[in-house]
């Protein structure tokens, strides 16, 4: 079981990097939910690997780099985030980061929903300072909508309506928050703006639809924010990380084998991955709703 | 009269602690002990947090001579120094329950390996004179799952962190902690419960405390097996499942309260050296509890009896 790393003694990690030792900086790998996060992160961690293959259920531990994650929250707080109420935890996040930039290695690649806020009572969500870089997925608010739906399992016109509420949030409360801490999402749009317009660090926006016409272009172009280990990637990396998240092999490793992320309400976590599943999906009415509330940004991603 | 004996009607009893506190502590039973001196001493005062320790994390600091601090913005400022002097600096009014719900959390935990005992995040019950732990890590149901087996007729030890006895000559031993429980609405929902006050005051957690006295067991018990507490994925999935080994001792150690402090309060072999005791002495176990709460009812009826045929030797009671 990974973890001692977690658990640093004074002898050897300490919770403070000693001088020379510099904070790490960490790779936000943000989006939306259901827009094709944990196929980006498979990617990544076949591409760091020379184009291995993946094995769904390397995530979904509990030590899992998900940016929300209540394991990490509660080490670097070395408190109960159970027992905080949730402007504490917002306010404490930055910390928590810095904390942790302090224990877990350079470059590590976060999966993250929260929208990018830049003020949280203590600065940044996402310190400047321990931070690398961000590697940012959209997808077809439509096809969020309906993949969304099934995810949560919840009606479409809830989905719709989470998404154009600016103060939403996920794992908010206790059912969803055992295991995360409440992450906001601001609306759709107001997610990927807070993303591509930040300017904190740099990000690069990829299209779910880009990943789904050409991977490899895809890896290529994120390769240069992966650092040292990025430049040790060879064409055969990124070909064999392309072969090897498949969507049949993803969800044939979970068919086989089920799937830790997902939640209890989704029949399946890799339902369908491809795009344009809306126009089946939603009815005209949802379809017009969702066009008015993120027209502005939908056509600035391409997608009206 | 000495000031011990005049003190007496007000300590209070924390982990078989004399302690001696100015901040209200309405979860704790009045000491009824010995006429020792007080083990721990809380007072009121000012307390200033240093800066450019060697241990800092979001809420707590711990310096190289040991001595912490656990600091809740706007809420509280500890200090705790050689597992027996506290000072609450509380940044509310002293009597609310956050001052005394994080006293009892990350200030217990700090106590505790100030102390170099061992304190495992978990809920203990008693079984036939003997102490299960469930352990775990927040969110994983050990409140829940306790207050379900205390409906079913069990005792409680400790609702949330349980300190562990490692007695040279003897098994390992459960200290109870105090007669509280903090539960979840849902939680007090499922079951039936009556919730006490909010644990924090401004209200914006739906997370109670519940009053345990009527249930509590107030004496140590030899433990017979501390159970890593999990969520049922699937259906049919065994009930639990024996940790052996390297696993077992890993797991244990991740269920350590307030481990990542451990390192700096207590030499490292020493807190191994605890683990392999307790790992060597007990069964340990993953148990998986229903996801749905609406299950749990059901399941804590059922569950001592598979606790006893699985974990109690006959004859090998603690006490009757």
């Amino acid at each position: 079981m990974p973890g001692d790393a977690l658990f640093p003694s004074p002898a050897h990690s300490p919770a403070l990097p000693p001088a020379g030792r510099p904070l790490s900086r960490f790779l936000w790998l943000a989006s939306y939910p259901k827009s094709g996060n944990t196929w980006m992160r498979l990617a990544l961690d076949s591409l760091r690997r020379g184009g291995a293959a993946v094995d769904i259920n390397v995530f979904g531990a509990e030590e899992e780099a998900i940016s929300s994650s209540r394991f990490h929250f509660d080490l670097a707080a070395a408190i109960d985030s159970g027992d905080l109420l949730p402007d504490e935890i917002l306010a404490a996040r930055p910390a928590v980061f810095r904390v942790l930039a302090g224990i877990l290695p350079d470059g590590l690649c976060w999966k993250v929903h929260e929208a990018c806020l830049t003020e949280t009572g203590a600065g940044p969500l996402f310190p400047p300072d321990v931070t690398r870089a961000a590697i940012h997925i959209v997808r077809d608010p439509r096809d969020v909508a309906v993949s969304f739906a099934a995810h949560q399992g919840h009606s479409i016109d809830s989905v719709i309506a989470l998404m154009a509420d600016p103060e939403a949030m996920l794992s908010a409360g206790r059912s969803g928050g055992k295991r995360q801490v409440s992450q906001p999402l601001r609306t759709w749009s107001g997610h990927a703006v807070s993303w591509m317009d930040q300017t904190l660090y740099p990000v690069i926006t990829v299209r779910y639809e880009e990943m789904l016409a050409d991977l490899a272009a895809v890896l290529r172009r994120v390769i240069p924010l992966l650092g040292p280990e990025g430049e040790a990637c060879s064409e055969a990396a990124v070909a064999g990380a392309v072969e090897a998240t498949r969507f049949a092999t993803l969800r044939g490793q979970e068919v086989q084998a089920g799937f830790r992320e997902r939640p209890p309400e989704a029949a399946v976590f890799f339902r369908q991955g491809t795009s344009g599943g809306w126009r089946d999906g939603l009815t005209a009415r949802q379809v017009a709703r969702i066009e008015a509330d993120h027209g502005p940004v939908m056509e600035r991603l391409g997608y009206l | 009269m000495t000031a011990d004996s005049q003190n007496m009607g007000r300590d209070v009893t924390l982990c078989g602690w004399r302690v001696r506190s100015a901040v209200p502590l309405p979860a704790l039973l009045p000491w009824s002990g010995d006429d020792r001196p007080p083990d721990i001493t809380i007072r009121i005062g000012r307390v200033a947090v240093p800066e450019g320790l060697p241990f800092q994390r979001a809420f707590m600091r711990i310096a190289a001579d040991g001595t912490g601090w656990v600091t809740v913005p706007d809420v509280v400022r500890m200090q705790i120094r050689g597992g027996a002097e506290v000072t609450v600096d509380p940044l509310i009014d002293v009597g609310a329950p956050d001052i005394a719900l994080f006293l009892l959390g990350s200030g217990l935990g700090v106590l505790c390996h100030q102390r170099r005992i061992l304190p495992l995040h978990g809920s203990c019950v008693e079984l036939d004179g003997q102490a299960i732990l469930f352990c775990g890590p927040s969110g994983q149901g050990k409140s829940t799952l306790a207050a379900a087996l205390a409906a079913q007729g069990l005792r409680v030890l400790s609702d949330d962190v349980t300190p562990v006895l490692l007695p040279p000559d003897g098994p390992p031993l459960a200290v109870p902690s105090y007669p509280r429980q903090k539960l979840w609405q849902d939680s007090l929902t499922a079951l039936g419960l009556t919730a006490g006050e909010r644990v924090r005051q401004a209200g914006e957690i739906e997370k109670f405390s519940c009053d345990l006295a009527a249930r509590f067991c107030p004496r140590p018990l030899p433990v017979a097996a501390a159970i890593h507490l999990t969520t049922e994925k699937k259906p049919g999935q065994p009930l639990l499942s024996p940790l052996r080994g390297g696993t077992g001792l890993l797991v244990l150690r991740r269920s350590v309260y307030r481990a990542e402090i451990a390192g700096w309060l207590r030499p490292e072999d020493g807190l191994f050296h605890d683990l392999v005791r307790l790992a060597s002495g007990v069964a340990l176990a993953t148990l998986r509890r229903p996801a749905d709460l609406a299950r749990l009812d059901a399941f804590a009826a059922a569950l001592p009896d598979h606790l006893r045929a699985t974990f109690i030797r006959e004859g090998s009671s603690g006490a009757g």
